[in-house]
């Protein structure tokens, strides 16, 4: 059987500046399938503007250039709402939540092509089925319970309810994830995701992400925490200044003196 | 199984009701006793003494909160629910008035005229979302501001509007009069005992409740809408609109959606003022109105119609009251004029023992101040300062109002409240074993 090797994920030569700081140089990522990858770096160096571009937050003016590749097919122009639908999802380094809306909410908001959302489904069965149940209704039930089995997994089912105003940092960490996960996305782009949470949960939350990745997912994480990233990863890119110093397994980073450097700092020269 | 679908079982859309009819019933009763200072046959002409007056009162005051209310929930709608900052709503108000009368100059009965008028504003609030719901929040403010006092300057200098009417005579600054369809059908007095309610009562009293089943049916049909999945992306976008985006809504085509609907009810709203108000020219949508209704959302609570529904009635009560007593409170603050007096004789005493500056300092005697100032000010404007502290006090202790937002329950949630409850049971047996 012939197996197409097509990258779900490339990024070609992406130059990005803003006002005359050059952010991103020549940065070349690709993603293979159902991988987990690694993107670390000192801080400044450009690891969320990456994503921003990738996702399309930041749009790309003029003297940028570079081209983003979702499964061989160009996003250029594409806004972010768009490359969600095609299954390209991120959370944020400082976490992004609804903070009137209960967690439940919150999680349900990550529910893609619900038919409920849709304005004119409301207001047809709102005529048609006054006083019957809402055609809707059924999917909204089935939607809560993968969200309750995601946040049972990620130990905050007990806050469900709650408004999500209330939670802590690293639990509003969770809830991003969660939300992230309750999209079924196919290339899942995490920034931070277990910065502020415990270390048990935070290697539990590395073995999910195992575990989904089986499931046709790609995984493109930043991470600070060296030991969960070096564990897990299969693939790991070091940015730094805006450009992608090194590239390769973890134990190849690990050895890398040019990683050091960035890192630490060019001893020689001192 | 339940057959119902999850918003009518349980809903408190009675418990409105009652409160709504009884608050009219309590503040008729209460005006027709003698123990309030004020003298209201003032403001009223018939000297009959066995009409019931106070219905002169109660019928307005309960009219106005019920239509400004459907303006207020739509205002909501944009404000407390979506976060899109409109500042023109009496603008889209009007519009709806206007067309609806054309309607129904047109000889179309109320229930296509009506209609007409919203659709109509609908379309108006389509042509205005496409360009300006791309912009920044204070930006779009602006925006809204300028298109309101517009619409109202244009409506005054185009004669030619009321052209189905009467070519000579109105239309610009006259406006268009209609007829008053509840009036002209009822004609002859209620008695009962020694009541007699004049006929033009009982046929307000037939638009009040006209009123309030259109007021509560758009509480119920927003209520629905906010308890949906819809609702619930709403709410999103007002919440983190970065959030919302990145998670597959978009954003720019539910904020215009939002903003049609909530422009379709505020012509649902001027249609109703149409046919109450009869007689209606741009001079009477001032933005003071828009500012109003601003008030009344802000106080009874943002992303709370229940408190929409109280704000409405409370800040009403204070602007009618206030015009059916204004000519009073002059004499009335007049009347403590001996008590106040010998105060502010004392102040200037104290005060002018002072030295150099005594002088000056006795002269700006805050009690002789505040007495001019109620006395000599237009009345007018006594609930306008009202509103003022209202407002500021109510931002800064209160700021989520009467009512503060409730979080929204739908399907799911009414579900796992429900197996929580199943399972607190259980463990109590469970406990009791």
């Amino acid at each position: 059987m012939k197996v197409l090797k097509i990258n779900v994920l490339e990024a070609q030569d992406v130059n990005k500046n803003f006002s005359g700081l050059q952010a991103l140089r020549n940065v070349n990522v690709k993603l293979k399938k159902q991988k987990i990858v690694g993107l670390i770096g000192p801080n400044g160096s450009g690891k969320s503007t990456l994503f921003n571009v990738i996702t399309g937050i930041i749009p790309q003016d003029e003297g940028d250039s570079g081209q983003i590749y979702l499964n061989g097919k160009t996003t250029n122009h594409k806004k972010t709402h768009e490359l969600v639908r095609e299954g390209l999802v991120r959370t944020f380094q400082i976490t992004q939540i609804f903070p009137m809306l209960t967690v439940l909410e919150n999680m349900l908001l990550g529910a893609q092509s619900h038919p409920g959302e849709n304005l004119s489904v409301v207001l047809i069965d709102l005529i048609k089925r006054l006083f019957k149940r809402f055609t809707w209704e059924a999917s909204e039930k089935q939607f809560a319970e993968s969200a309750l089995e995601i946040l049972r997994y990620l130990e905050i089912d007990h806050l469900a309810l709650e408004k999500a105003e209330v939670l802590s940092g690293g639990q509003r960490k969770l809830l991003a994830l969660g939300r992230a996960l309750m999209t079924v996305g196919k290339v899942i782009l995490l920034d931070e995701p277990v910065a502020g949470v415990n270390p048990t949960l935070s290697n539990q939350i590395f073995e999910k992400i195992d575990e989904i990745r089986k499931d046709d997912t790609t995984f493109f994480i930043v991470e600070h925490n060296m030991d969960v990233i070096m564990n897990s990863s299969d693939e790991i890119f070091v940015l730094s200044k805006g450009e992608i110093i090194a590239h390769g397994s973890p134990s190849e980073i690990q050895d890398d003196p040019k990683v050091l450097d960035a890192y630490l700092g060019n001893i020689e020269k001192d | 199984m339940q057959k119902v679908n999850i918003f009518f079982k349980g809903h408190k859309i009675l418990l409105i009701l009652i409160a709504w009819i009884s608050s009219f019933i309590l503040l008729t009763v209460f005006l027709s006793f003698d123990a309030i200072p004020f003298d209201i046959d003032l403001y009223i002409p018939i000297l009959d003494t066995v009409v019931p007056k106070p219905l002169d009162v109660t019928l307005p005051l309960f009219s106005y909160a019920g239509i400004f209310g459907i303006a207020a929930l739509s205002l909501n709608l944009e404000v407390g629910v979506t976060g899109i900052s409109n500042f023109g709503k009496i603008g889209f108000f009007m519009i709806g008035c206007y067309a609806t009368g054309l309607a129904f100059l047109f000889r179309y009965p109320i229930f296509i005229a009506i209609p007409i008028g919203m659709l109509v504003t609908g379309f108006f609030g389509y042509l205005l979302a496409i360009p300006t719901l791309k912009l920044r929040e204070d930006y779009l403010a602006i925006v809204t501001i300028a298109v309101g006092e517009t619409l109202r300057t244009v409506l005054r200098a185009e004669t030619w509007i009321a052209w189905p009417q009467n070519r000579q005579t109105s239309g610009g600054v006259l406006g268009l009069t209609i007829e008053n369809i509840f009036r002209s059908s009822i004609t002859t007095d209620l008695v009962i005992g020694d009541i007699v309610i004049l006929a033009s009562h009982v046929a307000d009293l037939m638009f009040l409740i006209v009123i309030t089943v259109i007021f509560l049916l758009v509480y119920l049909f927003l209520e629905v809408l906010y308890n949906s999945p819809f609702g619930r992306v709403l709410k999103s976008i007002r919440d983190n609109e970065l959030a919302a985006e990145s998670l597959g809504k978009n954003i720019v085509s539910y904020r215009i959606k939002a903003f049609v609907l909530s422009s379709v009810l505020a012509g649902l709203a001027g249609g109703v003022w149409a046919l109450y108000i009869v007689a209606f020219s741009p001079g009477g949508f001032p933005p003071y109105y828009t500012f109003f209704l601003w008030i009344v959302i802000i106080i009874g609570g943002l992303g709370n119609n229940r408190g929409v529904i109280f704000g409405s009635l409370f800040i009403w009560g204070i602007e009618y009251l206030a015009r059916v007593l204004t000519s009073d409170i002059p004499t009335f603050v007049g009347q403590f004029t001996k008590y106040l007096n010998p105060i502010s004789d004392l102040y200037r005493q104290i005060f002018s023992l002072i030295p150099f500056v005594g002088e000056f300092i006795a002269s700006l005697d805050p009690i002789s101040f505040f007495q001019s100032l109620i006395i000599i000010n237009p009345p007018e404007y006594y609930p306008q300062f009202v509103f003022g502290i209202l407002l500021i006090l109510f931002l800064i202790y209160r700021p989520k109002g009467v009512f503060p937002e409730r979080p929204i329950k739908t399907v799911a949630d009414i579900a796992l409240l429900e197996d929580s409850k199943e399972k607190n049971l259980s463990s109590e047996k469970d406990d009791n074993q």
